[in-house]
């Protein structure tokens, strides 16, 4: 397997400058068109697995998920001379799902949400445990709750879910996330504490062994 | 504060985002609150169940299928945009405009023209009407200006 940290801290610098050079030629509507796609292309490389993972998250699988990031990255792509160096990339494009994921719940009213085995519902999907020293007992104890997880993340509203799994998985702030959400901090405060609040409560009813030996773990 | 203002805070207090004031508050209370300290070590155990979920990975070959179809679709608007060149298409639109424009100028102007002919001729025609009914009136071919007719003369020679 591919060390995608290394390499992107290789191509990080790189990257960097030449997107400083296509922007600084684009703003005037001369650049080549052809040099930003190819800019384009390697940020999306560099990006679409993160992308992936939280959009697996917002949806419950992994069709979903696949079609969830390539209309986030269309959408990226189409407005990309608006793109806000300021902002990482990543948080651009978690506005633009969000955006996404919020019309697509709304367009079909009710969210679906598909039981989690173990690798991915689906089979298409796999793991990719997060590198920090745990014991054994509580990481099998975390992929026990992943999927009672899941469930709690799709009974919740799209602005819950994705305001927790922004703090929570991805790790951002709160100032961050009410950029990426266009709200106030005090509304992503309220959403991150009543979204981990309804988890707990889904927790507890439906696998109360499970949570309870998780957090005795602790 | 209370334990109802403080529960509200917890999840915030955990994650390092209170401003100084409202963490040494929320800080004062939890030192005191049994209940309050219970709710926060919950927060703090499912902040860590989030925290260490694992990363879904897509399938095999999803990385160039997705950069293949943004890109696909990208390049057919690009084509699009290329084929159809704006400055050019607006050049022609106000060309065209003009020349409409014009065309229906000039149209309006010989049919104005036509318009105001018309009554002309009918008065002309009329005037020479009245001419030809004096001449004859007055005893002269009216289209020769000839006498026709003499006037009796009562017998004066």
């Amino acid at each position: 397997m591919r060390n995608f940290d290394d390499e992107q801290n290789r191509t990080t610098p790189r990257i960097k400058g030449l997107h400083v050079m296509l922007f600084a030629i684009s703003k005037d509507n001369t650049g080549p068109r052809v040099d930003e796609a190819a800019l384009f292309e390697s940020l999306m490389r560099k990006s679409h697995r993160q992308a992936y993972s939280l959009a697996y998250r917002l949806t419950g699988n992994a069709s979903e998920a696949e079609d969830l990031v390539q209309e986030s990255f269309v959408r990226a792509f189409r407005f990309f001379s608006k793109y806000d160096q300021s902002m990482p990339f990543s948080s651009w494009l978690y506005r633009i799902m969000t955006n996404a994921h919020i019309d697509s719940v709304r367009r079909r009213s009710k969210l679906k949400t598909t039981s989690l085995e173990q690798g991915g519902s689906d089979g298409a999907t796999s793991w990719e445990l997060p590198d920090y020293e745990a014991s054994p007992d509580r990481m099998m104890l975390q992929e026990t709750l992943d999927e009672p997880v899941q469930k709690a993340l799709g009974s919740m509203t799209p602005e819950f879910r994705m305001a927790v799994l922004l703090a929570d998985v991805e790790g951002m702030a709160y100032e961050e996330i009410a950029e990426v959400m266009h709200t106030s901090v005090g509304t992503v405060r309220s959403r991150i504490h009543r979204g981990r609040k309804q988890i707990r409560k889904h927790l507890m009813k439906n696998a109360p062994q499970a949570y309870r030996s998780f957090t005795d773990e602790l | 504060m209370n334990c109802k203002s403080v529960q509200i805070y917890l999840s915030a207090y955990l994650d390092g985002e209170l401003c100084g004031q409202e963490c040494l508050q929320v800080r004062d209370h939890l030192s005191g609150c049994s209940d309050c300290r219970a709710e926060e070590q919950h927060l703090r155990s499912l902040k860590h169940l989030l925290r260490g979920l694992p990363n879904y990975r897509p399938s095999e070959g999803f990385e160039d299928r997705l950069v293949s179809t943004v890109m696909n679709r990208t390049e057919r608007k690009s084509i699009f945009a290329f084929n159809l060149n704006w400055s050019m298409a607006a050049g022609v639109a106000a060309v065209s405009v003009l020349a409409a424009f014009g065309v229906f100028r000039l149209t309006d102007r010989s049919m104005s023209s036509a318009g105001s002919a018309e009554p002309s001729a009918r008065l002309n025609e009329l005037e020479r009407d009245i001419y030809h009914d004096q001449m004859f009136m007055a005893g002269n071919d009216p289209l020769s200006s000839n006498r026709f007719a003499s006037f009796p003369t009562h017998g004066k020679n």
